[in-house]
């Protein structure tokens, strides 16, 4: 009988109970310092009881919403509840962390507590049930996903948020900040571009020489196997020896720590996927194709440009994306052995035991990633020849 | 013995099977034909439950399947399928064992049931209990699916396009083991086909369907011979008559033929015979050799230079034959009247284009 | 077993045998140490041996495996049951743009949580891991051809013994493919741990890091390595035996 009442949409019933529960729990932290813990404040205890209560109220719908099965117009509404819950929560946030700002300590800080980061996700869970049901209507789907991030990236630009602690440890250090996002997609773009087309040529090898196949795919495997603090450790001795040997190589920059070691390893990382996704791309295709491509009088390196790189050419960028998102959280790891990069805020971060510091670094990393992510795979979508059935996810 | 009761089932707005009704006595075949989309997998499907009805009822042994577990009536209804699924990480002796085993069985009665099985339909189980499926031929993995079926020894085999997988000659085999298990068990067994020859040979009653609906429920003879609207008119073929040929055995026409033995002396052949025109030629024991004709008789010293030899196996048929193969044989032979012989080669008699000609007229009155 | 199997479990028993042998001496790290690096005045982290750090790694690796194993093979069973249909999408949503998480970065985030130490340690690991043992289980449950289901069903087997019967072995080794990727991620992530606290093989690397001390970070890069590959052979043997 249960069963059969609740008919609602389960996943956006758990988003909205999720919700609910993550508004009682501790919202904002505030500290008395960047490096101290600190009281555990909720939303209501922060601002007077009506603005908290919109938040309350909104949950309520999305719940009462989440089962009314038919009909287009509740899920577009649900979506939008859930995004006004998203706003409001950030905004109601940074409100309540200037607040809370006025009468504290010099040294005070404000940070993002569980109920927050609860909420977030929430309110993520309701949006994606909700766009999971608007599949016939692109506008509104892509308007729910999206809104709610856009509203919000305005107010961040615009400074709503400065009172919370990850921003104002961004405040202090702007100029580092950019350097080393630069630094990162630096190390990043290098070392992908490096190990692509060293990667390409391997594939390519390992297609043609039977002989050559085993060590390849042997040494590849191994190698990607090895933990990364392991394989920077092991570069940075010869390296330094290296170096050491000839002091010319110091001059240009080539050391036994920071940014070479780095970028080698970062390089041997992004053979696997690349080597492997060019050997299988190339050796899938239909030899009948190639063929046919013969047959018709093309010359060796015809039927390599027009036929197999073509068809080829999704799954080896496939590869390439892997080891680009891949490459940002290694590049992430070089920050311990001084290559700089992101990383840096992490754990500089951990080492002060600044939690928001961490968030600093790790935030961005993260959002880099996904940004990185999403970009290869809208390279990948264009490159896939019209009439190739799917593609690889 | 299974009756279906106004059984419809609904997908959306389309309507798969529509208030279907009809009854399937124990010990029968009932092979459900019709063209892509008529409901028959449908109806199948619904009897052992994969599929629900949206009304209607089904009635197996007076009981509604409704009321029991779905699996526990699953497991007294034989299942086999086009595509076999035999289950690639058993052996051939696992999977057979599956519905025993879920049955509690213990495990002696169930190895000499595998024996059995395999035995039934053919296959050597020395040779192919402990083989993978992936190990098995189509012809060979088709039987194990109706071992796999009849493995619980269940009252009721569904089956759906069981021999469809596999090429002409195994099939026709396949066919033939059917017939002959069939007959020694006697289960009542519902088969989807979309041949319908396959339709023809195999079934007790032929349940023609379309767009959902049942059009003719008949014997085939019955419905061969009397279509009962324009669709199934047109879906048995301008063959008809042919097809029917192909549902009569020979025996009841094989009629004696004079024969004459190799080494007899030629003046005799005449008085064999006074009208024929030719005379079956065998040997000693009675075997076929060829025949003679009366016309070469004069120039002939003796029956061995004149008789004009036959292969038995192009030339003659068996005793066992229909009158579909040995018109056929006729046709492609260009004779008018052929020899029957046993399983070893003896001429029993003889089988002629007017005999079967006589046959046909009868049928259709 | 085919010989070519038997012959990698003696190989590989061989290895590993004779890695424990090689961590087990430190004198002989002492010795080549020395003979590598004259300069320096300590060529052993002096905080625990070998044998101490190689077991803190596997404790740490292994405690957050198991839990990942319990909690993401049933998870991914059961979004792939009717009763769970409805959170599938969420959930391979969720697995798929989790995976572009940096695991350092899961590993960072859960401090400001649970303190330094091994706790947080255990839990980034855990959530980590969790991606490709959940995204491995639901695709090897939906490999399972379709028609084997039917027949499955069909002869009158119930939901749960198709489940343990059928599905669950023939998913079998992808499964064992994402326990693999699991844990060989975690071995890395795990190393990183040490900069929070957990201990393990980082500890000498981030200890060399320092100090600039290149011998420490060779002690704990080399077993560390080794440690990965003979475990990544040695999962590659066990997702063999599931062929």
């Amino acid at each position: 009988m249960i069963r059969r009442a609740v008919t609602g949409d389960s996943v956006a019933v758990t988003g909205a109970v999720i919700g609910l529960i993550s508004f009682w729990l501790g919202w904002l932290t505030l500290k008395s310092s960047r490096i101290s813990g600190g009281m555990s404040l909720s939303l209501y205890e922060i601002l007077d009881w009506i603005i908290p209560s919109v938040i309350l109220g909104l949950w309520l719908i999305c719940f009462a919403l989440s089962f009314i099965r038919k009909g287009k117009s509740s899920v577009v509404v649900l979506g939008t509840v859930a995004n006004l819950i998203l706003v409001l929560s950030f905004v109601f946030t940074g409100l309540a962390a200037t607040r809370l700002l006025e009468g504290a300590l010099p040294y005070a800080r404000v940070s993002l507590g569980i109920g927050f980061w609860m909420t977030c996700a929430a309110s993520y869970i309701v949006i994606f049930a909700a766009r999971q049901r608007l599949d016939n209507s692109p506008v509104w789907r892509n308007l729910i996903s999206w809104a709610g991030l856009v509203v919000l990236l305005s107010l961040l630009v615009t400074g709503w948020f400065k009172d919370l602690s990850v921003v104002q440890e961004f405040t202090g250090r702007e100029e580092r900040f950019v350097q080393e996002l630069v630094h990162h997609i630096f190390l990043v773009g290098i070392s992908v571009t490096v190990g692509t087309v060293l990667g390409i040529m391997l594939g390519i090898w390992a297609t043609r020489s039977r002989r050559a196949e085993r060590p390849i795919f042997f040494i590849t495997n191994i190698t990607q196997t090895i933990p990364s603090l392991a394989l920077f450790g092991l570069l940075i001795a010869p390296l330094s020896a290296l170096s050491f040997a000839y002091p010319v190589l110091r001059e240009i920059g080539v050391r036994g720590v920071g940014d070479t070691p780095a970028i080698i390893a970062l390089i041997i990382y992004s053979l696997l996927p690349i080597v492997r996704n060019t050997y299988v791309g190339l050796r899938q295709l239909d030899i009948a194709v190639i063929d046919a491509g013969i047959g018709m009088g093309m010359s060796r390196t015809q039927v390599f440009l027009k036929i197999e790189a073509p068809l080829a050419a999704p799954l080896v960028l496939e590869g390439v994306r892997t080891a680009s998102v891949q490459s940002v959280g290694l590049a992430a790891v070089a920050a311990l052995i001084g290559a700089g990069g992101l990383g840096w805020f992490i754990f500089q971060g951990l080492g002060q035991a600044a939690a928001d510091l961490i968030l600093l670094g790790a935030i961005p990393i993260i959002i880099l990633a996904l940004i990185v992510d999403t970009v290869m795979r809208t390279i990948v979508r264009l490159a896939t020849p019209k009439g190739l059935a799917g593609g690889n996810q | 013995m299974i009756r279906l009761e106004k059984v419809t089932k609904r997908y959306g707005d389309t309507v798969a099977v529509n208030e279907l009704s009809i009854e399937i006595n124990a010990g029968e075949v009932c092979v459900l034909i019709g063209p892509s989309g008529c409901g028959k997998t449908t109806t199948l499907r619904m009897i052992n439950r994969l599929i629900e009805p949206t009304s209607g009822r089904i009635f197996v042994d007076g009981r509604e399947i409704r009321t029991a577990k779905p699996e526990q009536l699953r497991r007294s209804i034989g299942y086999a399928i086009q595509s076999v699924g035999l289950f690639p990480h058993m052996t051939v002796a696992a999977n057979i064992a599956i519905v025993p085993e879920l049955l509690h069985w213990e495990k002696s009665r169930v190895s000499r049931r595998i024996e059995e099985l395999l035995a039934l339909v053919g296959l050597n189980s020395v040779e192919h209990a402990s083989k993978y499926p992936n190990q098995l031929s189509g012809g060979e993995a088709q039987r194990i699916g109706v071992a796999r079926a009849l493995a619980a020894d269940p009252p009721i085999l569904l089956m759906d396009e069981p021999f469809g997988a596999v090429d002409p000659l195994t099939r026709e085999r396949l066919q033939a083991q059917f017939i002959r298990i069939q007959q020694e068990l006697k289960k009542t067994i519902i088969l989807v086909t979309h041949d319908l020859d396959e339709a023809i040979r195999l079934a007790d009653r032929i349940a023609i369907m379309e767009s959902g609906k049942l059009v003719q429920y008949d014997t085939p003879e019955a419905i061969l011979a009397k279509p009962v609207n324009k669709f199934v008119h047109d879906f048995v073929g301008t063959d008809r008559a042919l097809k029917r040929l192909s549902r009569i055995s020979i025996k009841g026409i094989v009629k004696h033929s004079p024969s004459v033995s190799i080494n007899t002396p030629i003046k005799e052949v005449y008085s064999v015979c006074k009208q024929c025109r030719w005379i079956w030629v065998v040997d000693d024991d009675q075997r076929l050799i060829g025949w003679i004709d009366r016309a070469s008789l004069p120039e002939a010293s003796s029956i061995k230079e004149a008789v004009v030899q036959g292969n038995p196996d192009e030339i003659a048929v068996a005793n066992s034959a229909t009158l579909r193969e040995a018109l056929s044989r006729m046709l492609g032979q260009g004779l008018k009247s052929i020899p029957v012989v046993d399983d070893i080669g003896h001429l029993l008699g003889e089988v002629a284009l007017s005999d079967i000609e006589a046959a046909t007229a009868e049928t259709e009155a | 077993m085919h010989n070519r199997q038997i012959s990698r479990w003696i190989f590989l028993a061989i290895f590993i045998g004779a890695f424990v042998v090689l961590i087990a001496n430190m004198s002989w790290w002492e010795n080549a140490l020395r003979f590598f690096f004259p300069s320096e005045s300590q060529v052993l982290h002096p905080r625990a041996n070998l044998l101490v750090l190689v077991g803190e790694h596997l404790k740490l690796v292994l405690i957050s495996s198991s839990i990942t194993i319990i909690v993401g093979i049933p998870l991914g069973v059961w979004v792939t049951r009717p009763s769970g249909k409805n959170f599938l999408p969420i959930i391979t949503d969720i697995t798929s743009f989790g995976q572009t998480f940096p695991p350092v970065a899961v590993l960072a985030l859960a401090v400001p949580m649970f303190g330094f130490g091994l706790l947080p340690t255990v839990v980034a690991l855990f959530l980590y891991g969790l991606l490709p043992v959940v995204r491995n289980t639901i695709a090897g449950l939906r490999a399972v051809p379709s028609n084997i289901l039917d027949a499955a069903y069909g002869i009158g087997m119930s939901r749960l013994q198709a489940l343990v019967r059928v599905e669950i072995p023939l998913a079998a080794r992808v499964v064992m493919a994402g326990v693999r990727i699991s844990v060989i991620i975690n071995i890395g992530t795990a190393m990183i741990g040490a900069v929070i606290g957990a201990g393990g093989l980082g500890s000498p690397i981030i200890a060399g890091l320092v100090q600039d001390n290149i011998a420490y970070i060779i002690e704990g890069a080399v077993p560390a390595a080794i440690l990965a590959v003979l475990a990544d052979q040695l999962l590659a043997g066990i997702e063999e035996l599931f062929a």
